[in-house]
């Protein structure tokens, strides 16, 4: 029977790495649970949720406990982060499991809803890319190619002629877009593209794929400036590494020394970039989401906060979480795999 | 071929007197800010309100030329919130860069010189600070403070910089970090040590100074963060006072200009104008300052091409 032996002390780094990443999520959700409980208010202060029948009678005192009651709000704090994470017996006596089940929990503003079904599942009818967390994916999937394809090439072609007209134009055009704030220049497309040009609805249909361009421009123009400078940066470092000089010194022609010794050490620094690319795309996608009205995550949580819906603020931030969590967790592996001086450490 | 390295590119060119100039006109308008400003900026006039600037007439408003940059949409001046809105930055800058440097540099010192655990237990908070999206913490953080008292200080001063300085200082204790470990192992310290040096002469006398250009640099590419944070703050909306009483610190800042712009977006798209103008202009001079500063002083910076 073939079977792949692990060495000991690899099981050992990866046990090690699981129970980092389960710690690190667990205080990620207390932290954020934390916070979100000192902002002063209830999830029922939001005007939708003060059903009001005549005049200004809102809601009842005992409609008010029962709904309490159903979403824990009446127990200890501790109680409610516990059964947040690990989940509780609801008063008819039902074990529901929390967080480490995948149930992230009801959601206060959508009655009725739980905050996985609410990103998650997709409308009726439609695929699974149509659901808040395909929107996201779809957006930042995009944005990262346009950073990859366009990021690295510009990169490494201010690296080769550094100093020259071209390295000074695309670098002052970077610094120069970067510097306005990314509302205003979504603000600014819309204005050109909508009001003057009309060429796009404000209020986009968003399954047309050509509304997706704006958004996806706009995420993608930081991240893109912060690759070219760091493609940059490590092409110059790699040209001034004394294999270098020993590479051309023993003849090798210029072109040569670029395929065979630069680039592939330039290489590895850039990939470690693309990952945490990643994240910083998702971060910034709340921000590009809330500019735009766009389906995704940044618009649910958009609301959220402001409705304090709790249950769907630690939700959207346990993804996020995971999200940049287990990227770290996969480079650090992968690092692990690949470079023999990492594994003797 | 490729061409030889030019030296003129890390050289003081005009870029970065320009930069210099710039910031220094800023802090020298929000400095004197009292002085110059023409009107008081909380001054309301409800007859004067949403006029375009004094050059620019709309089919429904002109402009008035008492007022420069137009009025808002409760009749206050525009032109003296911009200039106010500088010293507003310049208050938030000196307040919330020294307080997230201080903590980065304290944890990144002390996770690079402590011992096994102390350094695991601070990679690990760390971590877990990165694992928030930034901005989603800052909001959090300026929401839960905002009704408290301390968060009333100077009309929500301090609530701003708390947000920054507890997204902030994680970045600069990562580096801080690495640059101790790398400092720490050298033959220099070594030999300090065995001449009887102390804990206190190594980090005060050997390690800090070695990370003294970190910290510029981090300084240089941060500040006209905090000033981009303030105003996506009001751009997203976010009042830093829950009941403004009328001494919101949004009242005179460039967030709050934008805050106000963006309800106005349709009546008088001008109000965005000129902080956007402002923060534009800062943001390029301190990048500029932070690729020179950062080309020029990094011991470790290589731009010596061997090809």
């Amino acid at each position: 029977m073939g079977c792949i032996i692990i060495p000991v002390q690899t099981l050992i780094f990866f046990l090690n790495r699981t129970a980092r990443v389960v710690l690190i999520l667990a205080s990620v959700e207390l932290l954020v649970f934390l916070l979100i409980h000192t902002i002063p208010g209830s999830p029922w202060d939001a005007p939708e949720n003060q059903i009001k029948a005549m005049g200004n009678i809102s809601i009842d005192r005992s409609a008010m406990e029962r709904r309490n009651v159903y979403y824990g709000l009446n127990l200890p704090l501790w109680r409610q982060f516990t059964r947040y994470l690990i989940g509780d017996t609801h008063e008819d006596g039902i074990f529901i499991c929390g967080v480490v089940c995948g149930n992230l929990g009801p959601s206060t503003r959508q009655l009725g809803r739980s905050v996985q079904d609410i990103l998650f599942s997709p409308p009726a009818g439609r695929s699974a890319w149509d659901s808040r967390f395909g929107y996201t994916v779809r957006l930042v999937s995009y944005a990262f190619a346009i950073v990859a394809v366009l990021g690295i090439p510009l990169g490494v072609g201010s690296a080769l002629w550094y100093g020259s007209r071209f390295d000074r134009s695309v670098s002052s055009f970077f610094t120069f877009i970067t510097s306005i704030p990314v509302f205003v220049l979504g603000l600014l497309q819309i204005m050109i593209f909508a009001s003057w040009l009309k060429w796009i609805k404000v209020l986009p249909d968003w399954s047309d794929p050509k509304y997706w361009l704006l958004p996806t421009i706009l995420l993608a123009v930081v991240p893109l400036a912060n690759m070219i400078r760091l493609t940059r940066a490590s092409i110059l470092n790699a040209m001034s590494g004394d294999y270098i000089r020993t590479a051309r010194a023993k003849g090798l022609t210029r072109s040569r020394t670029m395929w065979r010794h630069v680039l592939p050490n330039a290489l590895v620094s850039i990939l470690t970039f693309l990952l945490p690319l990643f994240a910083e795309l998702l971060a910034a996608s709340f921000i590009i989401e809330g500019i735009f009205g766009f389906p995704g995550f940044g618009r649910e949580y958009w609301t959220s906060i402001g409705n304090l819906d709790h249950a769907m603020i630690m939700g959207i931030t346990f993804i996020y979480a995971c999200a940049i969590t287990f990227a770290n967790l996969f480079l650090d592996t992968t690092y692990r795999l690949l470079d023999p001086r990492m594994r003797a450490q | 071929m490729l061409p030889q390295v030019k030296t003129s590119s890390t050289s003081m060119h005009w870029g970065v007197w320009l930069s210099i100039a710039v910031i220094t006109l800023i802090s020298l308008i929000g400095l004197f800010a009292p002085v110059i400003s023409p009107y008081d900026p909380r001054r309301m006039e409800i007859g004067i309100s949403n006029h375009p600037p004094a050059w620019y007439n709309t089919t429904a408003k002109k402009g008035l030329p008492d007022h420069l940059l137009g009025t808002d949409m409760y009749g206050r001046d525009i032109f003296s919130h911009v200039i106010h809105g500088a010293r507003a930055a310049m208050f938030l800058v000196l307040a919330a860069i020294p307080l997230a440097a201080l903590i980065g540099i304290v944890v990144g010192v002390i996770g690079g010189w402590g011992n096994r655990l102390v350094e695991t237990i601070l990679i690990r908070l760390l971590d877990i600070i990165s694992a928030v999206p930034a901005f989603m913490f800052a909001v959090m953080v300026i929401l839960a403070l905002r009704g408290t008292a301390t968060g009333r200080v100077y009309g929500g001063l301090i609530t701003l910089t708390l947000a920054f300085a507890l997204i902030n200082w994680v970045g600069l204790a990562r580096l801080i970090h690495a640059s101790v470990l790398k400092v720490k192992s050298q033959e220099f310290m070594e030999a300090s040590r065995s001449l009887g040096a102390g804990t206190g002469h190594l980090i005060f006398r050997h390690v800090l100074p070695h990370l003294s250009y970190l910290v510029i640099v981090w300084v240089v590419n941060n500040t006209p963060a905090v000033i981009l944070l303030e105003a996506l703050m009001g751009y997203i909306g976010i009042q830093i006072l829950q009941v403004n009483d009328g001494s919101s610190f949004q009242d005179l800042s460039w967030g709050g200009l934008i805050l106000s712009g963006r309800t106005q977006l349709n009546r008088n798209p001008f109000i965005l104008l000129a902080p956007t103008l402002c923060i534009l202009a800062i943001s390029m001079s301190f990048s500029t300052l932070g690729e020179y500063l950062q080309e020029r002083i990094n011991p470790h910076f290589k731009s010596n091409n061997l090809m």
